[in-house]
């Protein structure tokens, strides 16, 4: 491992990729800081745009991208009681607070520090656990591997999104949309209808962009928000160093940071759900917590800490395993397909220099947010607050539509990217998660190989899908996920009264 | 999240998604059946990943239909408007398909110009000039970029040969 990081570090810190991460953390930023748009759909847009660049070039913008909404969430959220991302909710009870208190500039310094202190720790957890997982999972065989497919499309179809049938249906649409194209076994064309474009199966890149890129589109025309922030909340003046009050900081910052890893190394929690329980276990503790939600800048960090804490955390078990733990991780993962990189154990083999130079553009990203987010930068960066939303709604369509496009150089591309937007709008509002799609797409494919393999193997015998001790384990975690909805739902109505 | 005044009309009156909501799922149902019909004419090793999932997603489907349906018998159906402005909606959908299919015929730089100008107009938007610049500022930088500096390909365009006469 080290051997590997020392290798990847000329290539991290080559002036073309510092540029790289720069303009993800740039991008991130902007992203993060509109509401409307999330981090996942700046990477969706920015992942077709990325394609035929250099990986580590284009990693490195992903890496920035993440880490830059992450915090970029809090400039709304803080100066307009209007969180950019969900994971920002928890940053609006005390920052704006903070704000209407007149200290806007030291609680966007609270914010961004404590997103810098949660990032850092969470690439230090990404570069230390990942390695270990992956010896793991060297143990795995077909069998395995069916069935750690199968845990990572339950945990993400049941924990992302409150109703278990939209979830899975969203899984299934997936695994059917990843079982179009030939079949690699026998040669038959599955759903292919004679188009030639669909022999190799639908471009996962531009369904992930449908998916995540154009729904926002429609929001933005359909909410037609016509006038941008005043200037005057850009004004930012230093209000003291809250660098310098890192002892008072210190508890908040260990607290949150372990949530938010762990949470972030969970399948299927992440995102708000950290920052929200990194907030309540900062006031839970707290002296006075009758303060929180009144301008306390501890729930400021708390809520920011926690939220770069699963950033980089989330990616564990996707670079690990190939099973993403959230809705952006599933979306880097694409990313990393489109790449020709495939997670697991073969990417830790055979593009070492590629993996850990990932895991080091998150460390390296952590730390230049400190510089690319400061008051300064956020009084430039910020400067898009004032455009009036309506405006990027075509902006964004016309990146997506040069990204895609230059994918395959197909037209047909962009009639797919249609269908699955305006899929995706339906989808949205209709409260099925997005993510699980994702995965049956990313994950199918191999679910459907491996499941294969073993019954070759085993000669045709079902039995032996649960052969092996981490066969049993995996698909009795499987099962459990499944039927803990189903478990939760009799124990209400049991404890409701008659 | 912030919302203009008009934005939600359908929200305030409190409509119901509950119609939309058993049209999809009946949607769904039919998809995944025809899948399997489709699916039915593969070898089974190829038919039996396929048909199991369109089964699965045509059981649920079918469950998330018929809940609803109980709902609304219930007089609870699922609350919330589908469309935040459907109006609005119509309108987007109508400027997507209308841009790539223009796109497709004219090429990306008229089209994309258009786009940015007329979207916002029809949302309301009346600062005609702040539309223009953006959609300029954006289809050059998106040229010098990725055309010029990483030589990517566009769609065939109207300007195509003013642009090779630039490079």
């Amino acid at each position: 491992m080290i051997d590997a990081l020392l290798h990847a570090i000329p290539l991290v810190f080559a002036p073309m990729n510092i540029l790289a991460m720069v303009i993800g953390l740039v991008a991130g930023l902007i992203v993060g800081c509109l509401p409307g748009l999330t981090v996942v759909t700046g990477l969706a847009v920015l992942i077709p745009l990325t394609f035929g660049l250099d990986p580590l070039f284009a990693l490195g913008m992903m890496a920035g991208m993440y880490n830059g909404g992450s915090y970029g969430g809090a400039i709304p959220a803080i100066l307009m009681r209007v969180p950019g991302t969900p994971a920002s909710v928890a940053t609006v009870l005390d920052g704006y607070k903070m704000t209407q208190q007149g200290k806007a500039a030291y609680a966007l310094q609270v914010a961004l520090l404590s997103g810098v202190i949660g990032s850092v720790l969470s690439s230090v957890a990404l570069i230390l656990l990942s390695p270990p997982l992956v010896s793991f999972s060297l143990l795995f065989g077909p069998i395995e591997y069916f069935w750690l497919g199968i845990l990572g499309l339950a945990t993400v179809s049941s924990l992302l999104g409150d109703d278990l049938p939209k979830g899975l249906i969203a899984c299934g649409i997936g695994l059917l949309i990843g079982a179009v194209g030939q079949d690699i076994s026998n040669g038959t064309e599955r759903f292919t209808f004679g188009q030639l474009d669909l022999l190799d199966g639908f471009s996962a890149i531009v369904l992930l962009t449908g998916l995540f890129a154009v729904p926002p589109v429609l929001q933005i025309v359909e909410e037609a928000v016509k006038t941008g922030m005043s200037g005057d909340k850009l004004k930012l003046h230093r209000q003291g160093s809250a660098l310098s009050q890192w002892r008072f900081f210190t508890p908040v910052w260990i607290r949150s940071s372990i949530i938010g890893i762990v949470i972030g190394i969970l399948p299927g929690a992440g995102g708000s759900m950290s920052s929200f329980l990194a907030y309540n276990e900062a006031r839970r503790v707290a002296r006075n917590p009758e303060t929180f939600g009144h301008g306390n800048p501890e729930g400021v960090a708390a809520s920011e800490c926690g939220n770069g804490a699963d950033n980089a955390a989330s990616l564990i078990p996707a670079l690990a395993l190939g099973i993403p733990g959230s809705g952006v991780a599933a979306v880097i993962l694409g990313g990393l397909l489109v790449h020709g990189l495939r997670p697991g154990p073969q990417l830790f083999r055979e593009h070492p220099d590629i993996v850990y130079g990932f895991m080091l553009q998150f460390l390296a990203t952590s730390f230049l947010l400190a510089i690319v987010g400061g008051l300064a930068a956020t009084r430039i960066f910020g400067q898009v607050l004032r455009l009036p939303r309506i405006v990027l709604a075509p902006v964004i369509l016309l990146f997506v539509t040069i990204g895609v496009y230059s994918v395959n150089n197909s037209l047909f591309d962009l009639w797919v990217l249609l269908g699955v937007g305006l899929v995706g709008y339906v989808l949205e509002r209709l409260d099925y998660p997005s993510a699980p799609i994702v995965l049956g797409l990313l994950l199918g494919p191999m679910v459907e190989s491996q499941l294969r393999l073993a019954l070759t193997i085993s000669g045709g015998n079902a039995a032996a899908l649960v052969s092996t001790p981490i066969a049993i384990v995996l698909a009795l975690l499987s099962a459990a996920i499944l039927l803990t909805p189903a478990w939760r739902l009799l124990r209400q109505r049991r404890g409701a009264p008659a | 999240m912030e919302v203009t005044e008009e934005a939600a009309p359908a929200a305030r009156a409190g409509g119901s998604r509950s119609p939309v909501e058993i049209a999809f799922a009946l949607a769904l149902v039919a998809v995944s059946i025809g899948a399997i019909a489709i699916a039915s004419s593969y070898p089974v090793e190829s038919a039996a990943y396929p048909v199991a999932i369109a089964a699965g997603t045509a059981v649920l489907g079918l469950w998330i239909a018929l809940r609803e349906l109980l709902r609304r018998r219930h007089g609870v159906p699922t609350p919330g408007a589908f469309a935040h402005h459907a109006p609005r909606l119509v309108v987007a959908v109508a400027a997507l398909v209308v841009y790539f299919a223009a796109v497709g015929l004219i090429g990306f730089i008229l089209p994309s110009l258009a786009l940015c100008i007329l979207l916002p107009a029809a949302a309301g938007f009346r600062r005609w000039g702040l539309s223009a610049l953006v959609g300029i500022v954006c289809v050059v930088a998106i040229l010098l970029i990725f055309v010029y500096a990483l030589g990517r390909p566009i769609p065939d365009d109207l300007l195509s040969p003013l642009l090779a006469k630039l490079r």
